[in-house]
């Protein structure tokens, strides 16, 4: 099998992604890179102690998040973020809860030289890996690109089998793009319009006890593998999809900033377990590094 | 080459050979094709007249000339989907059930490229075989549409416009390759680009692009996908619609020629019936003048005027001046059925645009001086609105229920559910507001013009006919002054029918006519406080023209 021809079954996207996922002209995926990256990617070495590796916080049972509230890193360390699942990034515009980083070039390296995180130098990165930090950085972004979640039993049913949902989940769909407004910010192939939205979760007593990207925004994360990925929000702060779901039929946390497309949504008893319902099948198949 | 009347070739290519165009005639909702050396015109489907569907102008002749796509609409949504006819007539096949504009075949004829709406009421650019209808979806657009996509001659990419990024609605030109393996900006500007046109040998694309302050035609050198050298005018004030290149080099694009909107203004007698025949009220840029709207105390009126970019004028009704205010660049996705209305103090207009950060329809307030615009709300879906006279509450009918929501509390108050509602206006004092449900469908049995108190309760039939208002005769209505009457815009069933201004008691009595008629579409009609003099706008119809661009190809020797 030639490269080209291995890449290309590489990067066929699983049903209900888009053929085109953005790729940097200077960071074009090769299979070698994709492998290094892979392996750079579950490598202990990468932190300081050696105890922990990207797929501590990013783990593929748990659809590339951890399952905690918020991130530990070394020295059980906690930072005061969740650890979002990173599945279809690759799709994705700005990084980060905040956005601060541009491509996932930038956001791949943040994490390993946060002292909180895994705690690395850039020196130390190069001297355990024996390459530039300018490799492992491109050869981790391009690994994260090939992690992608699609060909859910939503996906069969947008693509035609009317079986593939029960009667449950379309109902559930039905409140997902009516009632309940979710596709106001999840919308698209990725259930996310990768835009910034202050939901009222980081209002505390009066104040934002985070900022995010400004005004207490965060982005809008992907729906996919929704039902793998809990706790959620930025701050993990919310248990399971239900309470979700409870949280924004009372219209979040009212606050000066607060989204304008959050308000009371009046959703009945079966209407919030409908909607649970469709959401759980958003889970489908989560590829990373291979066909 | 064609004057088109009801007959519709915008947005479809000609045939490769030039001769053919599709077109949707708009008298029946057909598909038709043009044979445009012999110049018949053929209808390929056979729908009844009022029958409320009809084929979408987006559509797109095979390669081989032989098949046309399109996208076929009904008024309640059953029966859509992406169909194909033979370019001979027959029995059409539908492609699939998806609402998906076809912008183009591959060149094998197997697939179709569409712009497909998601039912997330998002966009994706994709590929769709014409054979099972498989969909290949290639890029996702989030709420952006209208992209013009094209296919190159050799089908291996796709041209397309879109905004380059979230800060500006202006669009730029990028190629994406079919296989989904690269996306590059071909033309990038602070500029409105779009309109992208293959040349016959994929080696330029043409644009429109107002670059220049005016609407000019360019091209960009292209090769294997990516940018082959910098942008050249080829033709300045081209205002055309851009349709498509021929094998030979002839550029085919529609105009408007001289037909358009204009305000009219007509004196009333103690009888409210006009004392002579409408006259034009705003003499300065004739035929692009329109949504005249009053401010509640009748001192202002506030318009949109299409000049080199989208203009809101203000006009004194006392001395007459007027000022114009230029909105920003690629402003120009505002809807233009309604016009600027203007909030009391007159510093500000309530507009809705679409957004592409955001689905739906975003309704704006604009800040006329410093240009700042202002979200208020958004909708899933827009027919018709109104403001309150003291700006403090809109109604709108959001394609299915008719909503009260208040712009101080952001609360939103269902009036009334299932109608379909295509004008609105709130009296001068705020206590009422007036409708018209357009009343067309199988269960219906006419329009009607209602009122209801503006907090909601129970409404009241005003005037009722046969169906007399298609849903697509938006902003129809008006107080009279003394708020014991309403205006309203007549239409028959036909797009020929002339639109007639009528009057009708609120408290009974008889609905009679002003004396007011045109043949083309009456909109806004309102009267002066005084009750002495009443402003409309009405759209001018005129046949469309269909023109071809010839020699204009730079040499291939180079010469």
């Amino acid at each position: 099998m030639t490269p080209l021809l291995m890449l290309s079954l590489v990067l066929r996207p699983p049903l209900g992604l888009d053929l085109y996922m953005p790729v940097p002209d200077a960071n074009p995926l090769t299979p070698t890179k994709i492998a290094l990256g892979r392996k750079l990617f579950f490598d202990k070495q990468l932190s300081r102690d050696g105890t922990l590796s990207c797929a501590t916080c990013h783990d593929p049972k748990l659809a590339f998040s951890d399952g905690r509230e918020v991130a530990r890193g070394i020295n059980g360390q906690e930072g005061t973020r969740n650890a979002p699942a990173i599945i279809n990034r690759g799709y994705g515009r700005t990084f980060f809860w905040d956005g601060r980083a541009k491509s996932l070039e930038q956001q791949v390296l943040e994490p390993i030289l946060n002292p909180k995180e895994l705690g690395m130098t850039e020196a130390l990165v190069e001297r355990r890996t024996h390459l530039k930090i300018a490799e492992v950085t491109a050869a981790l972004a391009i690994y994260v690109r090939t992690i992608r979640s699609g060909d859910s039993r939503f996906d069969r049913y947008a693509a035609g089998s009317q079986r593939a949902l029960s009667a449950l989940e379309k109902a559930g769909l039905a409140v997902f793009r009516s009632k309940a407004r979710c596709t106001a910010c999840h919308a698209g192939p990725n259930f996310t319009d990768e835009n910034f939205h202050n939901t009222g979760i980081a209002w505390r007593n009066g104040e934002l006890a985070d900022l995010g990207s400004g005004d207490g925004k965060f982005k809008a994360p992907t729906l996919r593998e929704v039902a793998r990925t809990a706790p959620y929000m930025h701050d993990g702060s919310i248990p399971t999809l239900r309470d979700v779901v409870d949280y924004y039929d009372r219209g979040g946390n009212a606050n000066p900033n607060l989204d304008e497309d959050l308000r009371p949504l009046n959703l009945t008893a079966e209407e919030k377990g409908a909607l649970v319902e469709f959401l759980r099948s958003l889970s489908g198949n989560v590829r990373e590094g291979k066909r | 080459m064609w004057l088109t009347g009801d007959e519709d070739p915008c947005c479809t290519s000609p045939s490769a050979d030039g001769r053919y165009i599709a077109y949707t005639d708009w008298s029946t909702g057909d598909v038709g094709i043009r044979d445009l050396v012999s110049g018949v015109s053929s209808r390929l489907t056979n729908t009844a007249p009022g029958a409320s569907e009809f084929a979408e102008p987006v559509k797109a002749i095979s390669a081989d000339g032989k098949m046309i796509a399109y996208l076929w609409v009904t008024q309640k949504g059953e029966g859509d989907g992406l169909r194909v006819i033979s370019a001979t007539g027959g029995t059409p096949r539908v492609v699939s059930k998806e609402y998906m504009l076809p912008y183009g075949w591959t060149p094998d004829n197997k697939q179709l490229l569409v712009e497909r709406l998601l039912q997330d009421h998002t966009w994706q650019i994709a590929l769709v075989s014409v054979n099972d209808g498989a969909v290949r979806g290639i890029k996702s657009l989030r709420w952006v549409n209208n992209t013009g996509a094209q296919l190159s001659p050799d089908g291996r990419f796709i041209a397309y416009a879109r905004p380059a990024d979230d800060t500006s609605p202006a669009r730029d030109i990028f190629l994406l390759a079919v296989d989904g393996s690269t996306e590059t900006a071909l033309v990038e500007s602070p500029a409105n680009d779009s309109s992208p046109t293959w040349s016959p040998d994929g080696a330029r694309i043409f644009f429109v692009s107002n670059r220049t302050g005016t609407a000019s035609l360019w091209a960009a050198p292209v090769k294997n996908g990516k940018p082959n050298g910098s942008v050249n005018l080829i033709r300045a004030g081209f205002d055309g619609g851009m349709l498509g290149i021929t094998r030979v080099g002839a550029l085919y694009y529609t105009s408007r020629g001289n037909a358009g909107s204009n305000i009219y203004r007509a004196d009333l007698n103690s009888a409210m019936k006009i004392t002579e025949p409408p006259h034009v009220a705003t003499e300065r840029f004739l035929n692009a003048n329109l949504g005249p709207q009053m401010s509640a105390d009748g001192e202002r009126l506030a318009y949109f005027s299409r000049r080199s970019g989208p203009v809101i004028v203000v006009r004194t009704l006392k001395t007459g001046q007027e000022q114009a205010f230029t909105l920003p660049r690629g402003a120009n996705n505002m809807n233009s059925n309604y016009g600027p209305m203007l909030f009391p103090g007159g510093d500000s207009v309530l507009l809705f645009a679409s957004d592409p950060q955001r689905p739906g329809r975003t309704f704006y307030r604009v800040y006329l001086t410093d240009r700042r615009w202002e979200r208020i709300h958004q909708v899933p879906n827009l027919s018709s609105y109104a403001l309150s006279p003291d700006g403090k509450t809109m109604y709108y009918h959001d394609g299915t229920d008719f909503v009260h929501f208040s712009i101080v509390t952001k609360q939103e108050t269902v009036l009334k559910r299932g109608v379909s509602i295509n004008s609105i206006s709130v009296s001068p004092d705020g206590e009422k507001v007036a409708y018209v449900v357009s009343g067309v469908g199988p269960k219906e049995d006419g329009s009607r013009v209602e009122i209801m108190p503006a907090l909601g309760g129970e409404a009241r039939i005003v005037y009722n006919d046969s169906p007399w208002a298609t849903s697509y005769n938006y902003n129809g209505i008006g107080w009279s002054a003394d708020a014991r009457s309403l205006l309203f815009v007549r239409t028959g069933p036909s797009g020929d029918d002339a639109s007639v201004l009528w009057r009708v008691p609120i408290d009974g009595g008889p609905a009679e006519e002003l004396g007011i008629s045109r043949k083309g579409r009456i909109q806004s009609p309102f009267m002066l406080p005084d009750g002495k003099q009443i402003y409309f706008q009405a759209s001018e119809p005129a046949p469309g023209e269909l023109w071809a661009l010839e020699n204009f190809l730079p040499r291939s020797d180079g010469k």
